[in-house]
């Protein structure tokens, strides 16, 4: 149909009278039923949300706006949802997401799933991993490029950041301790090469400050791909990688894992824990282990995946005695006999659970369960089934994900080295 | 004049309650009140702003937690769960905001906790404008601002 636009103005004219009118005459009823809660009361309640639904409430009013946006309610937010932890199930070379909720029953159900259009340029994003409520990608330019562009996404505050540098890698991000206060994310990054370490704190005024790293000490050398660090007592640690492009770099057990105070900005080396045998040689960037924090305990553990039987043995790191501890030996119940179990990747703890994942090529379509720690006892989740976007090129990867509602910073939207 | 060991608890719109004193000190203010001095302890403590409604539902909570922290035999954990449950659920808004600033001046957390959470899980999962309605929020944003935090916000909602 079409209408004459006078006719269209006095249409929009008449129903704005109209709803005037309809405001006066509930007026009444609404100044009656309009009871403010105090902003202290309102504010716990803000608190107990989602990351999600909060950024929903700041459309609300301006003072729910107002009230959700000091950092003091950021902070106290951030401590509600480290209790609370979901599982994000990514796609490769994607911009498709998924939240995935932890679930009592066999199925899991998507709590959520979105389109990024800040990742839709002319190149590939390849999915690194995510870590303190960021989602980190690496945009895959062609390869005589000298310059690599990293993205910072925050999925809750939907702020994204480019980060341009020379050839290296983020080994993490994480709030700055000296900070706490006021949550700053910081960025570590570090040279291919292995030589050159820097520090972006991303806040109003954003500079890479170079570390000033031992050269008795060891070499702080990458992390495993697509392998976020675990943060523990405001420590980074992460296993080393050996893939240099192509080659593959022998490196030595006794360094497999390291380990970056963020108060000190020291790095240091660790040893994994079990025998150093033949299986190390075989596997230098030690596959089989993989590095968690134990349910929110500020403990450091390792679990390491048996490689014939469906065995996981869980270490836990001793601090003041730097030792590894033997914690767990799980006999999981799964059968084994159409994949290795050593290609299972455990992804986080959840309630005393482990999330693991198995890999897509060995899986038919590539899975996930959780295993109870003490009784080994196995909830498998079904393959989620993605409406036909899902096609034979995409594998689907889990990760733990904690949703954070800290800016990732207020200025610039790209951050050149 | 309350026997020994209850406390009379008067309302804004003077209405008096006798309470177990177990019941009464629920309440970390009232706890303080009788702790510091005694003399609320034999006489009538005043609920400044509370009414007579309001204090009978915040006693109803507080007898059935204060009895199940004396002896965890006689009321599982799950009967209180399902106690709270229906405690919040009869709730309409008004009741509801009222509860929660009379537990919030009266300190009782673990009220406060449960109607919080309530409050919360009223919010969880709507849009803005069904938020607006349920809560009789005003939208106090002008177009261009309300434009302006849409084009923010372009995915995801």
């Amino acid at each position: 149909m079409n209408f004459h636009p006078v006719i269209l103005s006095c249409l929009s004219w008449l129903l704005a009278l109209w709803s005037q009118l309809l405001l006066a005459l509930t007026r009444g009823r609404r100044l009656r039923a309009s009871r403010h809660l105090p902003d202290e009361i309102l504010v716990q309640i803000l608190t107990k949300l989602p990351a999600k639904s909060v950024v929903r409430c700041r459309c609300v009013c301006r003072r729910w706006k107002a009230l959700t946006s000091t950092p003091a309610f950021l902070e106290l937010h951030q401590k509600n949802s480290n209790i609370t932890r979901s599982i994000t199930v990514n796609r490769w070379q994607s911009d498709w997401f998924w939240n995935r909720k932890k679930s009592t029953s066999h199925e899991c159900t998507i709590l959520n799933s979105f389109d990024c259009p800040v990742l839709k340029s002319s190149y590939p994003h390849k999915f690194l991993y995510s870590s303190n409520g960021l989602l980190i990608f690496l945009e895959e330019f062609p390869s005589n490029s000298r310059l690599q562009h990293f993205i910072l996404l925050n999925p809750a505050t939907r702020q994204k950041v480019r980060l341009v540098t020379p050839p290296g890698s983020i080994y993490g991000v994480f709030f700055h301790p000296l900070v706490k206060d006021h949550h700053q994310y910081c960025v570590l990054w570090g040279e291919e090469s292995s030589s050159l370490y820097k520090l972006l704190v991303l806040r109003e005024s954003c500079y890479w400050r170079e570390l000033h790293h031992d050269v008795n000490g060891p070499v702080p050398w990458q992390p495993r791909l697509q392998t976020p660090p675990v943060i523990v007592n405001d420590v980074l640690y992460w296993m080393v990688g050996c893939r240099h492009g192509t080659r593959i770099l022998p490196r030595h057990c006794g360094q497999s894992i390291m380990a970056f105070n963020t108060k000190t900005e020291k790095f240091s080396a660790m040893s994994h824990p079990g025998p150093q045998d033949q299986w190390c040689k075989e596997d230098p960037e030690h596959l089989r282990m993989h590095l968690l924090e134990m349910d929110d305990h500020g403990l450091l553990c390792l679990c390491e995946c048996a490689e014939l039987e469906p065995l996981i043995t869980i270490w836990i790191y001793e601090n003041s005695r730097s030792l590894w501890i033997r914690r767990h030996a799980v006999s999981v119940k799964v059968d084994i006999s159409n994949y290795p179990f050593s290609k299972v990747r455990p992804v986080a703890f959840v309630n005393g659970e482990v999330y693991a994942e198995w890999p897509r090529e060995v899986w038919g379509g590539g899975g996930s369960f959780a295993f109870n720690l003490v009784l080994g006892t196995v909830k498998s989740f079904r393959r989620l089934r993605m409406f036909g976007i899902e096609d034979e090129t995409s594998v689907i990867i889990m990760y733990a994900h904690t949703p954070s509602l800290i800016p990732i910073n207020n200025c610039e939207t790209e951050i050149w080295m | 004049m309350a026997s020994k060991g209850n406390l009379t608890l008067k309302s804004c719109n003077g209405k008096e309650f006798i309470v177990e004193e177990k019941v009464a000190v629920m309440s970390t203010t009232i706890k303080n009140m009788v702790d510091v001095d005694d003399s609320f302890a034999q006489g009538v403590i005043p609920i400044i702003g509370v009414d007579g409604k309001i204090l009978a539902k915040l006693i109803e909570y507080c007898k059935e937690h204060a009895e199940a922290d004396e002896d965890e035999e006689v009321k599982s954990e799950e009967y209180l769960k399902k106690f709270d449950e229906k405690f919040v659920d009869e709730l309409n808004l008004n009741d509801l905001y009222d509860l929660l600033k009379a537990s919030n001046y009266l300190e009782i957390t673990k009220l406060l906790n449960l109607l919080c959470q309530k409050v919360a899980s009223m919010i969880k999962g709507k849009k803005p404008e069904e938020i607006r309605r349920i809560f009789n929020i005003k939208n106090d944003f002008t177009p261009e601002e309300e434009e302006e935090i849409n084009r923010q916000n372009p995915w995801a909602f």
